[in-house]
């Protein structure tokens, strides 16, 4: 099992560094010269300032040189600065991704929790009760995006009835996490509700081809009760195509929700990828990218480490 | 009327299943009888769908979903005391009662009935804990023990291994285990071998064999090979199309076969030092579908013999001898169908018949 472990983390380097590679030189194709962003116009006018500055700032290094330095930095912790704000790129993820960690975190938690109840409930007794629930809440969140959800759950709780604040993180003078709940009530249910579809459906079906299993059979003639059939051998067997689900919705948690982060005013990372992106803002986009491509890797490491705890016949690949 | 038994540990009486399919209900067990005698060794044969696994899942209540005993009861007798299992609730306490702890089941794919996520001592385990009070180390030394008794290498170490670790015929032992463990009365193995190799399926036989003779318990075996019937088993029913058609002892059917299904099949199985010459026998025609034999015989379809009265009405068991009992109306008052007169000439132009059984 260690050795298994170890061989995983030890692929992860290299994947992380082509990752880093693709990253630094397709940036590097872009015809945009991130030079003309940072200067003023009248001093742009001025091809020998610009030359000196490329100069103090490495530009006419060979690229391998640059990508190394950058590397290097990267590693280290130095994520440079932020041309459009002149801010430190690692101040700005201070910033924002703990709004987004809040955010996507708690809709993962409870769409998980809520999905993989139901799919197992309604995927143990197809046709019955909890079954025509996840069906139907799949349906509706597969055919509604979560924007559109995110407005009308507005619209109904924040400007018709007034209980809930529309938007925002913080408003002044609230400290503790219980002091903001109310903000986050609507984006988070928002989120959850757009991720619960494609979950419930998943967890459903996968139980639902579980049941049908033939050691299924063989734990009922043991004698063994319905819930602990259901709990102790059709659980454990239907959870692997659901996390692979919940594994690459990892990813949000550092690149946020665009959308939902819009509608509800969230700062979140999401806000910070898309500003970047229009204003060229080429040292944000490529850590931003660099954060979630990790993530993404993160996140298939994980899915070997759980299907090999779950299924003890994947550990001797 | 079924064959007389004087101490059925189980007895089935007129079971009836339907099958809800997309197609509408499908009547797949009709009137079956079946009585099983404490301690005996029986073996089902018949083609597949005809019912047998459908029988001996129905008597334990783990009838697939859409299936449901419509008719007939099951009768199991344990210490004195009959429990009708047909009338108990599918997943109630009353049948996880029985289940496991009384009796016990072999599934045929261990590879598929053994759940791949758990230890194979936890799954034999389960038994234990469901149905006594007891400690995980007593149960553990309880199916290190079983594993042992069973010819299970090195047990101590092997209840801790996974399922795939373990080869096709060992992890046959541990279902049995897993059915053993609580002692039940009686065993049901619905074809355990059918995927093993021939050496191996020996083996299995032998060792459901020994438990039956030095245990004490009743074996029910289900089974298309007609090499083991003759090998294993006490009594033989066989079944055609969701019927019993013919039960009786081993000799009984295998020498001296009553219903004209039971010696076509007996026919067509081929057999040492015959002649390579002369085709092996089958049954003409196709196996119908449940669905259309509504009334009579249903092997009137198939049956050289078929006469008028075997169209129509409801087929009554016929006595051949004392406990030997077929669902033929050729059969006669005096106990010697017309038919098996008939075959007799038939069977004395085919040399070598005699080796067979």
């Amino acid at each position: 099992m260690i050795t298994f472990l170890i061989r995983r983390i030890l692929i992860l380097v290299p994947m992380a560094l082509l990752i880093s590679m693709l990253i630094f030189f397709a940036i590097r194709l872009s015809p945009v010269d991130p030079i003309l962003y940072m200067v003023p116009p009248d001093a742009a006018n001025d091809p020998a300032n610009l030359e000196r500055l490329r100069e103090s700032l490495g530009l006419n290094a060979p690229l391998p040189i640059q990508y190394l330095r950058w590397l290097g930095n990267m590693v280290t912790g130095d994520f440079g600065y932020s041309i459009s704000s002149g801010q430190r790129i690692s101040d700005i993820l201070a910033l924002r991704l703990p709004a987004t960690l809040e955010l996507v975190g708690l809709a993962m938690l409870l769409s998980t929790t809520i999905a993989l109840s139901l799919g197992l409930f309604a995927g143990a007794k197809p046709g019955g009760i909890a079954d025509k629930l996840a069906r139907t809440i799949a349906v509706i969140g597969i055919a509604v995006p979560d924007f559109f959800f995110g407005i009308a759950l507005l619209q109904i709780f924040s400007y018709r009835l007034g209980w809930l604040p529309a938007g925002g993180r913080m408003l002044p003078g609230q400290i503790t996490f219980l002091d903001r709940l109310p903000q986050l009530v609507l984006p988070v249910a928002a989120l959850t509700f757009g991720m619960l579809a494609v979950l419930i459906r998943y967890t459903r079906n996968s139980v639902l081809d579980t049941m049908g299993k033939e050691f299924v059979k063989t734990a009922r003639s043991k004698g063994v009760p319905e819930w602990k059939v259901l709990y102790g051998h059709v659980f454990r067997n239907s959870l692997g195509p659901v996390m692979v689900i919940l594994a690459f919705r990892l990813p949000l948690l550092v690149g946020g929700s665009v959308l939902i982060e819009t509608i509800f005013r969230w700062p979140g990372i999401g806000h910070t990828v898309v500003s970047a992106v229009s204003s060229s803002d080429y040292p944000v986009i490529m850590v931003t990218s660099m954060l979630i491509a990790l993530m993404i890797l993160f996140a298939s490491f994980l899915i070997d480490v759980v299907k090999s705890i779950l299924d003890p016949r994947v550990r001797l690949s | 009327m079924s064959r007389l038994g004087t101490d059925p540990i189980l007895s089935i009486q007129d079971l009836d299943v339907k099958f809800t399919t997309s197609e509408g209900e499908v009547h797949i067990l009709r009137q079956v009888s079946l009585d099983i005698e404490r301690g005996s060794f029986l073996c089902i044969v018949g083609e597949s769908g005809c019912g047998k696994s459908v029988t001996v899942h129905s008597v334990v209540q783990l009838l697939p979903e859409n299936g449901e005993i419509t008719g007939g009861r099951v009768l199991f007798t344990v210490d004195g005391r009959d429990q009708e299992i047909s009338s108990m609730s599918r997943y109630g306490a009353q049948i996880r009662g029985i289940r496991g702890a009384r009796i016990g089941m072999i599934f045929q794919d261990t590879m598929s009935s053994l759940n791949p996520a758990h230890k194979v001592g936890r799954q034999v385990a389960e038994n234990l804990h469901q149905h006594r009070k007891i400690s995980r180390r007593e149960a553990r030394e309880l199916v290190v023990k079983m594993f042992s008794r069973l010819g299970i290498p090195d047990a101590e170490r092997r209840v801790d291994a996974y399922p795939h670790e373990f080869s096709g015929g060992m992890r046959q032992r541990v279902m049995i285990a897993m059915a053993m463990i609580c002692d039940p009365d009686l065993l049901i193995a619905d074809e355990p071998t059918t995927a093993l190799d021939v050496t191996i399926q020996a083996q299995i036989m032998e060792l459901l064999k020994t438990l039956q003779q030095e245990a004490g318990k009743t074996v029910v075996l289900i089974t298309h090979n007609m090499g083991l019937v003759s090998e294993v088993a006490d009594d033989v029913a066989v079944m055609y199309l969701g019927r019993v058609v013919e039960h009786g002892s081993r000799e009984q059917v295998l020498k001296n076969p009553q219903h004209p299904y039971t010696q076509a099949l007996l026919q067509s199985v081929p057999f040492m030092g015959m002649d390579p010459n002369v085709p092996l026998r089958t049954i003409a025609g196709q196996t119908p579908s449940p669905a259309s034999v509504t009334d009579g015989c249903e092997f009137a379809g198939r049956c050289p013999y078929v006469q008028d009265r075997c169209l129509t009405g409801k087929i009554a068991f016929r006595q051949a001898a004392d406990g030997h009992v077929a669902r033929c109306v050729l059969l006669d008052e005096d106990g010697m169908s017309e038919c098996s007169r008939r075959d007799d000439a038939r069977v004395e132009d085919s040399s070598g018949q005699e080796a067979r059984t």
